[in-house]
């Protein structure tokens, strides 16, 4: 069956803990979101590179 | 941004050469994030068909501040900041 949940899905929750990851910069450093405790750090998910957000 | 102790990323499944030229050609001051497959759009619930425009503030504990859909103000994110 198809997998629709992301139809209707809403941001993950304030006051939750933030799910720990590792992706690389556009340069090829590896950045990793736990080592950015002790800094506010914004995510801002956008679908491709041709609609800027 | 930056007088707040904030660092800004912004994370989409375009390749790394792709994230270059838009860099470029945007003049953006954040790094992008390469997310193939969308894995940590998927563990931020920003997956789907494309994936949904989304803002998070986490704070220093790392603990989420702020989620919203779309494309809030910088003063709007960092209303939420520590």
């Amino acid at each position: 069956m198809l997998q629709l949940g992301w139809l209707w899905s809403d941001p993950l929750k304030v006051g939750s803990p933030a799910p720990p990851f590792k992706l690389k910069d556009h340069a090829g450093n590896l950045v990793d979101i736990t080592k950015l405790r002790g800094k506010n750090v914004i995510l801002v998910f956008y679908p491709a590179d041709d609609t800027p957000g | 941004m930056k007088s707040k102790n904030a660092v800004v990323y912004g994370v989409n499944p375009g390749s790394a050469e792709s994230h270059k030229k838009f860099i470029d050609k945007n003049r953006l001051e954040f790094p992008l994030l390469v997310d193939e497959g969308q894995e940590v759009a998927r563990l931020y619930s920003a997956h789907g068909l494309f994936v949904k425009r989304t803002v998070y503030l986490i704070d220093p504990e790392g603990i989420i501040r702020f989620g919203i859909r779309g494309m809030p103000s910088p003063l709007e994110i960092l209303q939420h900041a520590r």
